[in-house]
């Protein structure tokens, strides 16, 4: 028999329609993460004149995680209903599903949320805003003590995982452009690492003193552009024949400029070429790599979800 | 397990497109009409798809020649399969959609936050967000009516039965007594679809005179949850990845720096 002429609904699927919010969600989970995670590793193992540095790092992720707790409530159809993701009202049992990412994820959105609590409160007596005995006792405790070491570990591995778990989280559906490539946690993680970097970059004051940590700042930032860029490159390898929804047309061309060009190619120049813009350098990379870090999840998130009932 | 598989056999061979079934749905739910009617522009259906306002659709699956001297129209009663494996069921976050003592899948309205995902893990494009509640929507069987021993609306006002209600099991041997009959009468591509291979099988299911594409249904429909194990993995070599770049740059100075001045930082202005 003949085929149907109206290509009827050959891919039967329908699109979440997630927008804007989702969209900055992920960015500033990404951000919130990879603050968080370079902080953390920088304060283990960097030198002691890093901690300087490290502190305004750990000043980012608190403020960022709570924007994205207010998107993530804000984008629900039913926002007063938001701690049923938490707390299952029927039995009154706490609500957990281990194969379900977003329910994973709402608690370690949570957990992080702790974390960064108190890397915040940490910085904020280091910087000695704060001065309250007690808390100077429990954030020293918790970011200086024995104990640190396992907390921090412990904070960062949240932090991995809210960087991740958002392309886990597309991955685990239906839409083929969300499916095809198991890469996308890792380009969220990696695109995620270079915006906090950069903005970690745009936050540390200029001061002979951090220079040393300004220096390995720029250098892992420009490890995570190199690594995004690998990444990148993989994601749209294994996205195989849905790629077009994502390299071509109007996502297309956010990609190539946007993404690409704009916010790896050019960063990575400057960081190459740290003398090529004088001072400004520092700034304009970084802010390249944070319109490039959104413009991709702008690209991943809406692309393929274009092009199907409820779009 | 469910004290009763209670499902339905969709024989599109005996299906002619009335709509009545989907008239009785939005009668018996109270589904609003959507804002306007409006041609498709691309099929004599003007409702499209299944949405939060229809949980029904008569599917119309208009099939031409080349040279458009022969044509075919292929009629599907499509809604909810009512999954053994339900991908929105593994998704949903808060256990707002649970399976019934009919073994159905239900959407608990009161729990349902509106997040979405759900959507996401359907492989058949079933479920929407009403605008008006704010919740997931889709087809219940018509819980309410089979709480008191009636059968869903749709089966009761489809005119060339098509749409038989009753136990699973007793329905799946009339469907391979009837695809044995269509086969006899030439219809070569007669297959069931929705037995166990499907999803642990449909508690709605078909009788198709096409292979499933031709209706716009998958061909092998998965759990969304199929990929969680390798996007998982994935995962945990990119952390690694970006740990120990990360590590690598914040260490190097370091080992030069072992005589670094021990200089007081117990406080940072």
């Amino acid at each position: 028999m003949p085929v149907n002429p109206y290509d009827y609904f050959t891919h039967q699927v329908t699109s979440p329609a997630w927008h804007w919010e989702i969209v900055w969600y992920f960015f500033f989970a990404g951000i919130a993460a990879g603050t968080y995670i370079t902080s953390t590793i920088a304060q283990l193992a960097g030198s002691k004149n890093d901690l300087q540095g490290v502190i305004r790092g750990y000043l980012i992720g608190f403020p960022v995680i709570l924007i994205c707790g207010i998107l993530l409530v804000t984008d629900l159809d039913s926002p007063t209903r938001f701690l049923h993701m938490l707390w299952y009202p029927r039995e009154n049992i706490p609500m957990f599903k281990a194969h379900s990412p977003m329910s994973v994820g709402g608690w370690v959105v949570g957990l992080f949320g702790a974390f960064s609590f108190i890397g915040f409160l940490y910085a904020l007596v280091k910087m000695e805003k704060i001065k309250t005995p007690w808390l100077v006792k429990l954030t020293s405790f918790f970011h200086e003590s024995a104990f640190s070491k396992l907390f921090l570990i412990i904070g960062m591995l949240c932090g991995f995982y809210l960087g991740t778990y958002t392309g886990v989280l597309a991955n685990t559906s239906q839409l083929p452009g969300w499916t095809a490539s198991p890469l996308l946690p890792v380009l969220f993680l990696a695109s995620g690492m270079s915006a906090g970097m950069a903005l970690m970059l745009l936050v540390t004051p200029k001061k002979s003193e951090l220079n040393e940590y300004k220096h390995k700042l720029e250098r892992a930032d420009k490890y995570m552009v190199i690594l995004e860029l690998v990444a990148l490159a993989l994601f749209l390898i294994t996205l195989g024949q849905w790629a077009g929804k994502v390299t071509t047309g109007f996502y297309g061309f956010l990609l190539w400029v946007g993404v690409v060009l704009i916010g790896l190619l050019l960063p990575l120049l400057l960081k190459w070429k740290p003398n090529l813009l004088g001072h400004r350098t520092t700034l304009v990379s970084s802010l390249l790599i944070l319109v490039g870090g959104y413009v991709l999840r702008y690209v991943v998130i809406m692309g393929p979800q274009s092009g199907y009932f409820g779009f | 397990m469910a004290e009763q598989q209670m499902g339905m056999f969709v024989d599109t061979s005996t299906c002619h497109g009335c709509k009545a079934c989907q008239v009785a749905c939005k009668e018996w739910n109270e589904l609003p009409m959507e804002d306007e009617i409006k041609f498709l522009g691309t099929s004599y259906d003007n409702t499209g798809h299944l949405s939060d306002t229809n949980w029904r659709h008569v599917k119309f699956v208009e099939l031409f020649s080349e040279d458009r001297s022969d044509a075919r129209w292929l009629f599907l009663s499509d809604s909810c399969k009512h999954c053994q494996h339900a991908g929105c069921m593994e998704v949903c976050p808060t256990n707002a959609i649970i399976r019934t003592e009919f073994d159905t899948v239900y959407i608990d309205q009161d729990t349902c936050i509106g997040c979405r995902y759900c959507i996401t893990g359907c492989p058949f494009g079933v479920i929407e967000i009403s605008h008006i509640s704010g919740t997931a929507q889709k087809c219940t069987l018509c819980y309410d009516r089979l709480q008191v021993g009636q059968q869903p609306a749709c089966a009761q006002a489809c005119p060339t039965d098509c749409i038989q209600f009753g136990e699973v099991s007793s329905l799946m041997k009339i469907a391979e007594e009837r695809e044995v009959l269509l086969k006899n009468m030439g219809h070569s591509k007669a297959q069931i679809y929705g037995k166990s291979d499907i999803l642990g099988g449909l508690n709605v299911f078909y009788m198709l005179t096409e292979e499933p594409k031709v209706y716009g249904l998958p061909e092998n429909p998965q759990l969304p949850q199929k990929n969680m194990a390798k996007s998982y993995m994935f995962s945990v070599a990119g952390m690694v990845a970006a740990g120990v770049l990360a590590l690598l740059a914040f260490r190097s100075k370091r080992m030069s720096q072992k005589t670094d001045i021990d200089q007081d930082q117990s406080h940072v202005v």
